[in-house]
């Protein structure tokens, strides 16, 4: 943690092109919020149930992460440590409550279906991780880079773990048939367990094939 | 003491600030988040009483009466439950003479896949055409027209009972 909030100063400092690009890049794969710092498993595991859904909950997210980056890594100098808790968790409870409202006028469908996980997008542990660990100690530019980065990552994989869940459950993706008409979906998939199994093949793909992950 | 003034400050200011815009969102988006749950509410009552063009609210989310030009020819009836897992809220429509001419769910958390076919057309449409008397599972009554989903017999008979429920009160209700 601190070698890298060091290095993250430093490329920030010398504010090139490519220290922006390696904060943008990182959560993709390097620092993947789910699969290498294994944040925000439970949004992960509970709404990856279709492609659908999971790319729904990636957008909200996505929002909800750059939104409070930006805003926080602003405040940071004038909010004192000893209550930026409070601070971090009311600008975040303030974009989720928007895109919440947002989605429910315009995207009823999908607000229904991801249920009570968007307001839980709150106490999502990436959000406040990336507040806390990244947005409250970098500039402005480096903290929407981050933002951006994690929400990329955490989008990836959870609409990955939806599709692969919905291609077994339902034999669809994203709602569209693809497994041939005889097929006998594997039910199991689309029930709770299978966020389990999947997510655990997921982690062991990305130790095998990207054994790099999370070091330097 | 002017630190504890400086804390008290900063988070006064952010909390009105986020107070603020959320007030503003919640002006803004009021309006939409309202008439779509109207909206909806009409189309599923459509949906059980096709024959219908309009409809009055009899008693508030609970009871409709379905209108042809004017003229009452039916009502709709809310009938809610606690099935496998959650509440199953759905609507039932009754003509004039008894009859059943459908039925829908309009919230349900039953299992995917399985409990959560109670909502699909492959199982509502055995209501149609029904008498109040002959919704019950066909294995628990012999009167009973309704084939409960494979493997979703406890939301099955949950969605079925709350119908039978709802309808036995209303049909009850007219007689006095």
């Amino acid at each position: 943690m601190s070698t890298e909030t060091i290095s993250a100063q430093q490329a920030a400092k010398e504010a090139s092109k490519a220290g922006l690009l390696r904060e943008l890049t990182k959560g993709i794969l390097r620092e993947n919020p789910i699969l290498i710092i294994m944040l925000g498993l439970c949004p992960a595991l509970a709404v990856s149930g279709s492609a659908g859904d999971a790319f729904g909950m990636g957008m909200a997210f996505t929002v909800v992460m750059v939104c409070s980056n930006v805003v926080i890594s602003l405040i940071r100098k004038i909010v004192p440590s000893q209550i930026r808790i409070p601070v971090f968790i009311t600008v975040i409870s303030t974009f989720v409550t928007i895109v919440d409202y947002a989605l429910k006028a315009y995207l009823p469908l999908l607000s229904r279906s991801l249920g009570v996980f968007v307001p839980l997008i709150v106490v999502n542990c990436i959000v406040m991780g990336r507040a806390e660990g990244f947005a409250s100690r970098n500039p402005v530019a480096a903290s929407l880079m981050d933002g951006i980065g994690m929400s990329l990552g955490f989008t990836l994989i959870i609409t990955l773990l939806g599709s692969i869940r919905e291609l077994l459950g339902n034999g669809t993706v994203f709602g569209l048939a693809v497994m041939p008409a005889g097929y006998q979906p594997f039910l199991l998939f689309i029930l709770p367990p299978g966020a389990f199994l999947v997510i655990g093949f997921l982690m062991a793909a990305q130790k095998k094939f990207f054994p790099k992950g999370g070091r330097q | 003491m002017k630190a504890t003034f400086r804390l008290v400050m900063v988070l006064f200011i952010v909390c009105a600030l986020a107070a603020g815009s959320l007030a503003f969102v919640n002006a803004a988006t009021k309006e939409r988040i309202a008439s779509f749950a109207r909206e909806e509410r009409l189309e599923a009552l459509r949906q059980v009483f096709p024959e219908a063009d309009d409809f009055r609210e009899v008693v508030p989310g609970r009871e409709w009466e379905a209108l042809k030009a004017g003229q009452r020819i039916g009502g709709v009836l809310a009938a809610s439950i606690q099935g496998y897992s959650g509440t199953i809220l759905s609507f039932v429509g009754l003509d004039r003479t008894n009859v059943i001419t459908g039925v829908k769910v309009l919230s349900q958390s039953e299992t995917p896949g399985l409990g959560a076919k109670i909502a699909e057309e492959r199982f509502l449409k055995q209501f149609r055409g029904l008498s109040p008397a002959e919704v019950a599972l066909r294995r628990d009554d012999p009167a009973g027209k309704i084939d409960a989903v494979t493997a979703a017999t406890i939301s099955s008979r949950a969605l079925t009972v709350s119908l039978r429920r709802s309808l036995d009160a209303h049909l009850k209700g007219d007689r006095k």
